[in-house]
């Protein structure tokens, strides 16, 4: 069902503790005729209020907000307002939290750096009635694209047997930072040690071993 | 001990000992076989102005049982033959005394028996004096004391059997009673002499010796030439002789009493010298009293001879039951005891021969004289001996009981005392007991102790007010004007000073008695070690108390300190969350959205490095899901890291149970930090390569353990100081949940540490606080 069938835009709701985020997320629907914000809620109380005042069609939801976290919220809806779509927008896209999510039925995921066209399409999508996949952050099974070009990075110097520290001297980043992509592609990998990580990477073919000499030179 | 007493045994010193008392009851055998075979009348008479006169007359003999004295004037003499009296002693003689009575004595055959009764006490003291020398002499060590002793024993001896007879004759018995005598004095002299003063120097010591000796050596030869010789030449010394060996007698006395004020230490020389103040006693005096006495005034011996004599063995026997059986505590106490036993020995004396006396006048009414003379002896003898020694002991313990008041032996006393302060709780108690103790037995009209060196931590404890009295600000308590007069004594324990206790007496000059005086002196240490020792305790038992409250309020402060730190981290991940990381999201977006040329992709590459920066560090210290998603996502976003920081094969089992566990957010934060820190502990210092996490919850209890297969908790808590901090914060971290943690070893070598804590039930005011405490930390 589209805007055109239906004849009235859909109507949204953005809950983000951040104003500049909040401000920034509802300009990227300012130019859409079809998707509405209707109101905008820097709290979890105030969210709820204004979903039950308001009944729109779709909730952009922040997982932090300062008096209860986004999951809170998801999970009280789906008893208050069933009907209203829900789609969380985070900066963590640990699969973690959409595995969370998807138990509590949101219609999707999207970290906040997605690129904003994507986001508005995204919104269109729920709106239309589509659900998500949940992985979508993630979806490393189907889209080895999943893993950000620093972590493409970091998986190619794993594989060519660079140890965390030697990788931030070469990248020129903290350890911690390098710990942190190396958490991220084992747990986007699904492995359970950097060893497996570097044999899946291989088998796979997300990185030809020529890559990782690439990358070493 | 008893080797010492071996050793002395085992020594020729009993050799000594033996032929000295063989000795004695060889003499004496002698001079009663001299006695039955010719019978004296036992007087030496001489001529003065044409006049024969009674010179001497022995002690035990029949002249003197006659009531014969000397200086009384011969009227007739019947069986001496010519002028040697020694060769044929007169069979009877009639004198009239100095008061113009006449006597008459005659060997008659009736007279011997009553006599026999007399040698053979003589011969029975004399044997036990020897007896009780030469035990002194075997037992104790070498030195002056006991010789001198045995030398005096052996001297009263020889005075007591010449006084029955010798082999030699009445004048040689007589010249040996005063030897004896004169030895005696001496002897006893010295004796005291060397335990009075042991230290005293060789060359003082013969010297002293020498005087003694010569005054001995003039007596005996002025003695021998007076009675050898002219008879006035025995009136005009028989004084000077007997005031002489008076004299000797008491200065002994003097330095008995001297020798047991002075420190006696070694159990040999105690012994003797008890014993040798049983000699002066049971001995000394009652010789004194009355054979010398009566003598230097010139009176002669008022009482009957049978009667002293069986009582002179009583009255040692008593003595020695006296002083012996109680404990030794001091010359007063054994004065007292003297005195009161020679009081009472004196008293009987009087009373028994008065008794006798008035019996005899019964007996020789209506029978004949003969009769009367045995009769009268056998029950005198009966009587004396049956009952004068059982009589005498009733009365000297009554009277020492209604005199002294001892009710019980001081030591007996203190025993009580001793097992009442050892069941006494506390200062209070103790000082209770033993004021109550020290009133009752010392009959004081009030008795008080303070405690406490400093003025200002005094207590102050009164009997027979119960109530201790805490603000004291003087330091007597008690005042003369209105309680009488006080005596005051410092109780002192290792060194210092435990308190004052004052006992107030009912007289302003009343004397303790010996038994208060021991009583108190033993008493004092042991109130003063028992109060020492509780106030010890006491002040013990305040610093455990201290302790243990400061030891809660640091298990407060660390769990404080870990739930601020907690606290710092949340806050400071979640401002780092909230508006850096927030602001370079919205600028990543926007450099993906501007037209891609070299320069914006190198921003972009920038800007996604610091995102991923602050995430890193924000999941760091606290990783979001732990309070978004409860424990279980964040300890697989913590094994994730792990795995990712290190080539550690981590494993994480979860017990499907726990998918839905509701938690307490403090338990959550706990369990994440304690795994965290046994998964650092494996990766820094356990050097393991493998390891695995479980959680899993049995009833109301989680249990999580973190296996490893490194070298071991000893080996690394060995070699690393910081392991030691890590596993005790894990103990601070889970106490205030009421949980715990054990680490051991695997067979294998590995350390497992294993958490339990209950689980408890989220709360709905926790959370609300959580909630809270977040919202304020973001105003």
């Amino acid at each position: 069902m589209t805007t055109e069938q239906r004849g009235a835009p859909w109507r949204m709701i953005i809950a983000d503790d951040h104003p500049v985020m909040l401000e920034g997320t509802a300009q990227l629907f300012a130019e859409c005729p079809d998707l509405v914000v209707i109101g905008t809620a820097i709290t979890g109380q105030e969210t709820l209020r204004l979903v039950a005042a308001l009944a729109p069609d779709l909730l952009m939801l922040d997982i932090r907000l300062p008096d209860m976290s986004g999951i809170e919220v998801a999970r009280t809806m789906r008893k208050t307002a069933p009907d209203v779509c829900i789609l969380v927008l985070t900066g963590y896209d640990d699969p973690a939290y959409a595995k969370a999510l998807a138990k509590l039925g949101v219609h999707g995921m999207l970290a906040k750096t997605t690129p904003g066209s994507e986001i508005v399409a995204a919104a269109r999508r729920i709106c239309a009635g589509e659900r998500l996949p949940m992985a979508a952050p993630t979806p490393f099974e189907h889209n080895s694209a999943a893993l950000t070009e620093r972590e493409q990075t970091v998986l190619a110097l794993l594989v060519a047997g660079y140890r965390n520290r030697e990788m931030a001297e070469r990248l020129q980043v903290s350890l911690k930072t390098v710990e942190f992509h190396v958490s991220q592609v084992l747990e986007k990998l699904g492995v359970r040690s950097r060893t497996e990580a570097m044999g899946k990477a291989i088998a796979r073919g997300l990185i030809a071993p020529s890559d990782a000499r690439n990358q070493e030179q | 001990m008893r080797n010492r007493w071996r050793q002395a045994i085992a020594s020729r010193r009993w050799l000594i000992a033996a032929a000295a008392i063989v000795l004695a009851v060889l003499y004496g055998e002698l001079c009663l076989r001299q006695r039955h075979s010719r019978v004296d009348l036992g007087v030496h008479t001489t001529v003065i102005d044409g006049q024969p006169v009674v010179a001497q007359v022995q002690p035990a003999g029949l002249a003197w049982a006659a009531g014969i004295r000397p200086g009384d004037r011969v009227v007739a003499t019947t069986g001496a033959s010519g002028s040697d009296a020694h060769a044929n002693p007169p069979q009877s003689l009639t004198v009239v005394t100095a008061t113009g009575e006449p006597r008459t004595v005659t060997t008659s055959p009736l007279a011997t028996p009553q006599l026999r009764y007399r040698w053979v006490a003589f011969l029975g003291i004399a044997t036990l004096f020897v007896a009780v020398g030469a035990g002194v002499f075997v037992l104790s060590a070498a030195g002056a004391g006991p010789t001198a002793l045995l030398g005096m024993s052996m001297a009263a001896a020889l005075a007591l059997l010449s006084a029955i007879a010798t082999p030699t004759g009445t004048v040689w018995a007589l010249i040996g009673v005063n030897v004896g005598m004169v030895g005696f004095a001496t002897m006893t002299f010295l004796l005291f002499l060397a335990l009075a003063f042991p230290q005293i120097s060789p060359a003082r010591r013969r010297r002293i010796y020498s005087v003694c000796i010569s005054v001995a050596a003039l007596l005996f030869t002025g003695y021998a030439l007076s009675v050898l010789g002219d008879g006035r030449w025995y009136d005009l010394f028989r004084p000077w002789l007997f005031g002489i060996v008076f004299c000797y007698l008491l200065v002994a006395c003097g330095l008995s009493v001297i020798a047991l004020t002075r420190t006696v230490q070694r159990r040999s020389e105690r012994v003797a010298l008890k014993l040798a103040v049983l000699g002066v006693c049971g001995g000394v005096a009652p010789f004194c009293l009355l054979v010398l006495l009566p003598g230097i005034v010139g009176l002669s011996l008022p009482l009957p001879s049978d009667l002293t004599a069986i009582s002179l063995v009583a009255l040692p026997i008593s003595l020695g039951l006296a002083v012996l059986t109680q404990q030794w505590f001091g010359v007063e106490r054994l004065a007292r005891r003297s005195v009161v036993a020679l009081a009472v020995w004196s008293a009987l004396v009087v009373g028994y021969s008065l008794l006798l006396d008035g019996l005899r006048q019964v007996f020789q009414l209506g029978s004949s004289p003969g009769a009367a003379v045995v009769h009268t002896t056998t029950f005198q003898v009966v009587l004396i001996a049956g009952s004068f020694p059982l009589v005498q002991y009733i009365l000297r313990r009554w009277l020492e009981r209604e005199i002294f008041q001892v009710g019980e032996p001081p030591a007996v006393q203190l025993q009580r005392l001793q097992s009442a302060l050892a069941q006494a709780r506390d200062v209070d108690m103790i000082a209770a007991t033993a004021l109550a103790e020290i009133g009752t037995v010392l009959r004081s009209t009030q008795v008080w102790l303070v405690l406490g060196a400093k003025r200002e931590s005094s207590v102050v404890y009164r009997w027979p007010e119960v109530e201790p009295d805490r603000d004291v600000t003087e330091r007597q308590p008690g005042d003369e004007s209105s309680c009488g007069p006080w005596r005051r004594f410092v109780l002192r324990a290792q060194g210092q000073s435990v308190g004052i206790v004052g006992i107030g007496c009912r007289r302003r000059r009343s004397e303790w008695s010996p038994e208060a005086v021991a009583f108190i002196a033993g008493l004092l240490p042991l109130l003063a070690v028992t109060l020492h020792n509780a106030l010890l305790l006491e002040r013990l038992q305040q610093q455990v108390e201290l302790l243990g409250e400061r030891e809660q309020a640091l298990a407060r402060l660390s769990t404080q300190l870990l739930q601020t730190q907690e606290e710092e981290r949340r806050r400071l991940a979640f401002d780092l969350h909230d508006d850096p990381l927030q602001r370079m999201i919205l600028l990543e977006r926007a450099v993906t959205e501007a037209a891609t040329t070299i320069q914006t992709t190198r921003w972009r590459f920038a800007v996604a490095e610091i995102t991923a920066s602050l995430r890193a560090i924000c999941a760091s210290l606290r990783p979001p899901m732990l309070d978004d998603l409860g424990l279980l996502p964040a300890l697989a976003w913590l094994v994730n890291d792990m795995r990712a920081r290190s080539d550690l094969e981590v494993d994480l089992l979860l017990y499907p149970e726990l998918d839905e566990l509701p938690l307490n957010p403090n338990l959550a934060v706990a369990l994440y930090r304690v795994t965290q820190e046994a998964l650092n502990n494996c990766l820094k210092h356990a050097h393991a390569t493998q390891v695995t996490v479980e959680l899993m919850c049995v009833e109301t209890r989680i249990h999580l353990r973190v296996t490893d297969n490194g070298h071991g908790y000893q080996r690394t808590a060995g070699r690393s100081h910081q392991y030691g901090m890590g596993i005790a914060g894990m103990h601070e971290r889970l106490r205030p949940l009421g949980g715990h943690v054990r680490i051991g070893e695997v067979p294998t070598g590995g350390t497992v540490v294993t958490v339990t804590v209950p689980q408890q039930e989220t709360c709905d005011d926790d959370r609300a606080a959580w909630g809270a405490m977040a919202h304020d930390h973001r105003g």
